[in-house]
């Protein structure tokens, strides 16, 4: 597998390691492992999509990389510091895959609260908090409260926040989620100008196409283990999705081939 | 010093963000309704005339300042982090560099000043309705609304604590339990203490430190019956008190909070 050769000097931006996330209905049943043996690194300034079916692992893994579950076994690092860690957290973005926030606030004061826990606060926050609520296509929205928000409104704002104290790292899990076109057509360029000032993204999606216009490389995950990893070139490019489109479905199902004729043997 | 400085922020933040939403959401309109209610109520039986009745109406006046301040610190307490969870809000709050202790705390005091506030609210009508008849309070139901806005507290940390381990509608029967049983429950194990020997004894005596007394902050009779104002190292001591169990079922809450897996 090729990893690209993005150099750094310092700790990767994302290294996991061994990773195995599990989970339990009660302690008399027997734990359910849907992440095994996970290792990937991404370097500072890459782009990584983060592909998969549904159920391939791939949120239980952000949330371990985010601190949300603690993993059964491994490590998971952010820019040196361990997932979860407070360190870990003061570099990232985190977009959640359903992206919900207070209904009874509005969008000004839902970007105050995250800022302030960011350790942000005064009036820089608010100019920051103006200027993100520009760049997503919220502005003139700022004192609405958000339950009159639509769904896409709502995945803005959650970029918005994401956005918020300039991250090193962005985590994004389902980022075109609820978004119209030209809200995805928006966001795709507010990514690349974030990806143009170096900043680092690891990004699961179902849309291909937004995978092969922004991504340097892509992770494949099924059944909660890395089944490809391989950089974005032109050939998975052309036609913009339809090459993607079959190499990914084509590795799945090889995949999933591949793990029915395990289980025969195993019988 | 900075930390110090940041983790207010960071608790304010959060307290802020729950007092706003409650009160957008016209949690505390409740509050102001059930004012609304007790003031007529009160105008209404006043009306027959309060002669002779002083000290039954203020120690009705009192039932019901503190029942209705325990049942909003109940309700607005089992919500906080519950309510967090389940709407999935509590994603994007501990996305930030802030610990899950920080995010119990912060939803804590935004609980608690609520709380007050209802208490503060219903005193103040109460206090008003009394009023009305020239019924005096003294200076001694100042004491009262300072040791019952202590209660409180240790009925806001209780409540989030068990919030951890149950669901919201088990954690607002067994909070109304402690917060309405403490007192005969209390009073149960001074009558079991002396007839038990040994083992027995030590158990009654452990169980008896180890649930909170709130029947400790009530300071309703001797504002009924007009007694003089309590000392101010008795007033120092509940504090204490109340702070030391506000720690404790908070601690516990941040330990099983760690655990849970979101």
């Amino acid at each position: 597998m090729d990893i690209p050769s993005l150099h750094s000097d310092g700790p990767p931006a994302l290294a996991i390691r061994e990773l195995c996330v599990g989970y339990k209905k009660d302690i008399f049943t027997p734990v359910k492992q849907v992440v095994h043996n996970l290792d990937l690194s991404v370097v500072p300034g890459e782009v990584v999509g983060f592909l998969g079916p549904n159920g391939a692992g791939k949120s239980s893994t952000i949330k371990a990389i985010m601190g949300f579950l603690a993993p059964e076994s491994g490590d998971v690092f952010v820019f040196g510091h361990a997932a979860g860690t407070t360190l870990a957290k003061s570099k990232i973005g985190y977009l959640p895959e359903v992206a919900l926030y207070y209904p009874f606030l509005t969008p000004l004061e839902t970007l105050r609260l995250y800022g302030n826990l960011q350790g942000l606060s005064g009036k820089s926050l608010d100019a920051e908090a103006m200027e993100l609520l520009r760049r997503v296509g919220l502005a003139g929205k700022e004192k609405l409260q958000l339950k009159t928000f639509s769904k896409g409104m709502q995945q803005r704002l959650g970029i918005a926040q994401a956005l918020l104290g300039s991250p090193d790292l962005l985590v994004l899990d389902e980022v075109t989620s609820g978004l119209d076109p030209v809200g995805r057509r928006h966001l795709r360029e507010l990514l690349q100008e974030i990806k143009t000032s170096g900043t680092t993204i690891f990004f699961s999606s179902h849309e291909l196409s937004e995978v092969a216009l922004l991504c340097d490389r892509i992770i494949l995950l099924n059944n909660g283990s890395v089944v490809d990893e391989r950089p974005m070139n032109d050939e998975l490019r052309g036609g913009v999705t339809s090459h993607l489109e079959d190499y990914f479905i084509r590795t799945i199902e090889d995949t999933a081939d591949k793990t029915q004729e395990a289980t025969r043997g195993n019988r | 010093m900075e930390t110090v400085k940041r983790k207010l922020i960071i608790w304010k933040a959060l307290a802020y963000a729950s007092i706003l939403e409650s009160v957008r959401r016209k949690d505390i309109y409740v509050a102001v309704i059930l004012c609304v209610l007790l003031f007529g109520t009160a105008t209404t039986i006043g009306s027959f005339g309060v002669k002779g009745l002083e000290i039954f109406f203020k120690d009705v006046a009192l039932t019901i300042i503190g029942l209705l301040s325990t049942v909003i610190a109940i309700l607005f307490s089992a919500r906080q982090i519950a309510e967090e969870v389940s709407r999935r809000t509590v994603y994007p709050l501990l996305a930030r560099p802030i610990s899950r202790g920080d995010l119990l705390f912060g939803k804590f005091l935004g609980a608690y000043a609520l709380s007050v506030f209802a208490l503060l609210l219903f005193a103040g009508v109460c206090a008003l309705c009394l009023a009305v008849y020239s019924i005096p309070l003294g200076t001694v139901f100042l004491q009262y609304l300072l040791l019952r806005a202590f209660a409180l507290g240790v009925l806001c940390a209780l409540t989030i604590m068990l919030s951890l381990f149950m669901t919201p509608q088990a954690t607002t029967t067994i909070a109304m339990l402690v917060a309405v049983g403490s007192s005969t429950f209390a009073g149960a194990i001074k009558l079991l203490y002396p007839g038990s020997e040994g083992m027995k004894q030590n158990i009654l005596a452990g169980v008896y430190y180890v649930v909170p007394q709130l029947n400790l902050f009530d300071m309703g009779k001797k504002v009924s019956y007009g007694w003089s104002a309590v000392p101010l190292w008795a007033i120092g001591f509940l504090f204490l008190y109340a702070v030391m169990y506000c720690a404790l079922f908070l601690f516990i809450g941040a330990l099983r909070f760690k655990r849970q897996a979101l």
